[in-house]
């Protein structure tokens, strides 16, 4: 790989990261009224009000320039005594810090309230992941190899259904069918462990975690499983017409030899690719599935963030599920340039 | 085809409701969590209100937003496609900048966070969806001009001495209008997703009646685990139906638009990660 190539994506990458720092920056400047009146009590003085404010920064100037609002629109008044003494520079030196500020609602730093809810969010939709690429490969194999029989047209029929449905109600329809006393009881209907339970033996513990992960899986995997498929069925039909596999023909190789040994190496390059995608939304792609079965991830303490109006958490959990992704993408681009050379340019 | 009666239904439905269900049962006015009987089809919800009639009002608020918000993706979208495509150079160069930022950002977290910002209203939610969906429209549509573009009746225009904005409107637009209505359709799927996923997660307006914010209060209710099949299903298969609906008729629309375009995946594979990424409808979820 070129070095070149190598170094536009990096800085592409670093440029999206930047300019994800400023929306979020500005999004969150763009709340109407007082964002102290979102957590302090009604009643609280003025003086002690204005005290926070200074706390949290609020009462500096935005930007480090003047801007006076005329008659005649916005004007910018010269440049200000200190560079450092606005907001924007405020933000920016925090993050440099990691420092993303305190949580409203649990009056301790952002960074860490986010950080115990990231493993079990990995731990669920990382298995998702697993189970919906180990799936969507063999699928998509089958249904390229034979395409058009009758294992492609139900499979990209399942596909396009699947497309449709939300995950969180496929989540909910799993409930009601394996975790409520409607259907059958064999899973727990949502958290992480049976609450309050003393376990014997680390086993017990891990088999009761086990039962907890089976439903969410399910579902993620159901919904994620046909992105590999489609995509793993169209480079094995494009691999089949390719001359290697007609000369492979020639010389007489059994079908399944050329199968494994000369179509699936082929076309498993541009899965490689969505492999390294899919792992930029696994901290975001399974908000809805969380709160369905109450797991303590990242999803679920997105709508306690929303639902008690914690900015400080939201901004953050922007910021890491956004800048995850831009990472795995850097990492697609990466690793397609490192197998394909004809886009190395 | 199957599509197309489907969708032709639930149009009537959205806005026949009221004959068919009479008045939107706001209030409560039965026991909470029936089950199905004779006089309530679909049971009842939460809150003592009839879920057929619910649902049947739900359809109207779900595809006006549906519709309203892939008006306004879909304006925003061919607008920088076509001025971007047309011009070319630097105008191109930061508008597509723009455009790959946007179509990078995961949809649904800068959804969510955006409809909390803005606060819940039916409005906040079509704008919302609206400025989140237009990216891959743009991408697609300026592709498109960039051919129109190079064609001689542009040609002829701009020797006549046409000005760009006639050029745009006249001359290109109708050119690339198959292509920004085929998206259209398959934009609507997406919206409803949105809507449905954005009421259900408690971004929605609280004081209309859509199959997410019904969801929502089914969630809220309990209704999976107490086993109320029915308030759970009635609103999600709607949903699913409606999308599904979209989503033929979509590529149905593509087939016959664009033959080319018949090999979407390969196409995909050949525009690189980002292409494929938007093949596997990974942006969507």
């Amino acid at each position: 790989m070129t070095s070149r190539y190598l170094l536009r994506k990096l800085g592409r990458a670093a440029l999206t990261i930047v300019a994800i720092a400023l929306l979020n920056f500005v999004l969150f400047r763009m709340l109407p009224g007082d964002p102290t009146r979102t957590f302090l009590p009604r009643n609280v003085s003025h003086d002690r009000r204005e005290q926070i404010r200074d706390q949290l920064g609020l009462n500096l100037p935005v930007l480090p320039i003047n801007l006076v609002f005329t008659n005649d629109g916005p004007q910018i008044r010269g440049l200000p005594d200190s560079l450092a003494h606005n907001q924007l520079w405020t933000y920016v030196d925090n993050l440099a810090h990691l420092n993303l500020g305190d949580s409203f609602a649990a009056k301790r730093p952002v960074v860490a309230v986010i950080a115990e809810r990231v493993w079990p969010t990995v731990l669920l939709v990382g298995l998702a992941e697993l189970l919906a690429i180990v799936i969507g490969l063999l699928v998509g194999i089958r249904a390229g190899w034979k395409r058009g029989g009758m294992f492609d047209t139900l499979n990209l029929n399942v596909a396009l259904a699947l497309y449709a449905v939300p995950l969180f109600w496929l989540g909910m329809i799993l409930l009601m069918a394996f975790a409520s006393p409607a259907g059958l009881k064999l899973f727990p209907t949502g958290h992480m462990t049976t609450p309050g339970a003393a376990f014997s033996s680390p086993i017990a513990q891990l088999l009761d975690l086990g039962s907890h992960l089976v439903l969410p899986v399910v579902t993620l995997a159901l919904g994620l499983y046909a992105g590999f498929a489609l995509i793993m069925r169209s480079s094995v039909v494009e691999a089949m017409a390719e001359d290697y596999v007609v000369t492979a023909r020639a010389k007489g190789l059994r079908e399944g030899d050329i199968l494994r040994r000369h179509v699936v190496p082929n076309a498993l390059l541009p899965t490689v690719t969505l492999i390294a995608l899919a792992l930029g939304s696994i901290l975001g792609g399974a908000i809805g599935v969380e709160q369905v079965f109450t797991w303590p991830g990242l999803g679920t303490l997105t709508i306690d963030a929303i639902q008690s109006k914690d900015y400080p958490v939201l901004q953050g959990i922007f910021l890491i599920l956004t800048v995850t992704v831009v990472l795995a993408n850097l990492l697609a681009d990466v690793v397609y340039g490192l197998l394909d050379p004809r886009v190395r340019t | 085809m199957v599509g197309l009666v489907v969708l032709v239904a639930f149009g009537l439905i959205a806005t026949l409701g009221v004959f068919l269900a009479g008045p939107i049962n706001l209030v409560a006015t039965f026991r909470q969590g029936l089950d199905p009987t004779l006089e309530h089809l679909f049971g009842t919800d939460a809150r003592g209100r009839d879920v057929l009639n619910l649902t049947i009002h739900g359809a109207q608020i779900s595809l006006m937003v549906g519709i309203l918000a892939t008006v306004i993706g879909i304006a925003v979208g061919a607008t920088v496609g076509i001025v971007a495509g047309f011009f070319g150079g630097r105008i191109d160069g930061v508008l597509m900048r723009i455009t790959d930022f946007f179509l990078v950002l995961p949809t649904l977290v800068l959804a969510v966070v955006l409809a909390a910002i803005l606060g819940r209203s039916l409005v906040n939610v079509i704008v919302v969806i609206g400025i989140t969906c237009w990216p891959g429209t743009a991408r697609v549509v300026r592709a498109q001009t960039l051919t129109v573009r190079e064609r001689m009746f542009v040609d002829r225009a701009r020797a006549y001495g046409a000005s760009p904005t006639r050029m745009m409107s006249r001359h290109i637009l109708p050119n690339v209008l198959g292509l920004i209505m085929a998206n259209a359709t398959l934009t609507i799927a997406a919206a409803i997703f949105f809507e449905t996923t954005l009421s259900f997660l408690g971004l929605g307006d609280p004081d209309t009646v859509s199959w997410g914010s019904m969801l929502e209060q089914a969630y809220d209710y309990g209704a999976a685990s107490l086993g109320k099949w029915a308030y759970v299903l009635a609103p999600g298969v709607c949903v699913v139906l409606v999308i599904l609906a979209f989503t033929l008729i979509g590529s149905a629309f593509d087939e016959i638009l664009n033959p080319r375009l018949r090999h979407r995946e390969s196409e995909a594979e050949a525009a690189g990660p980002a292409g494929v990424r938007e093949a596997a409808g990974l942006g969507a979820r």
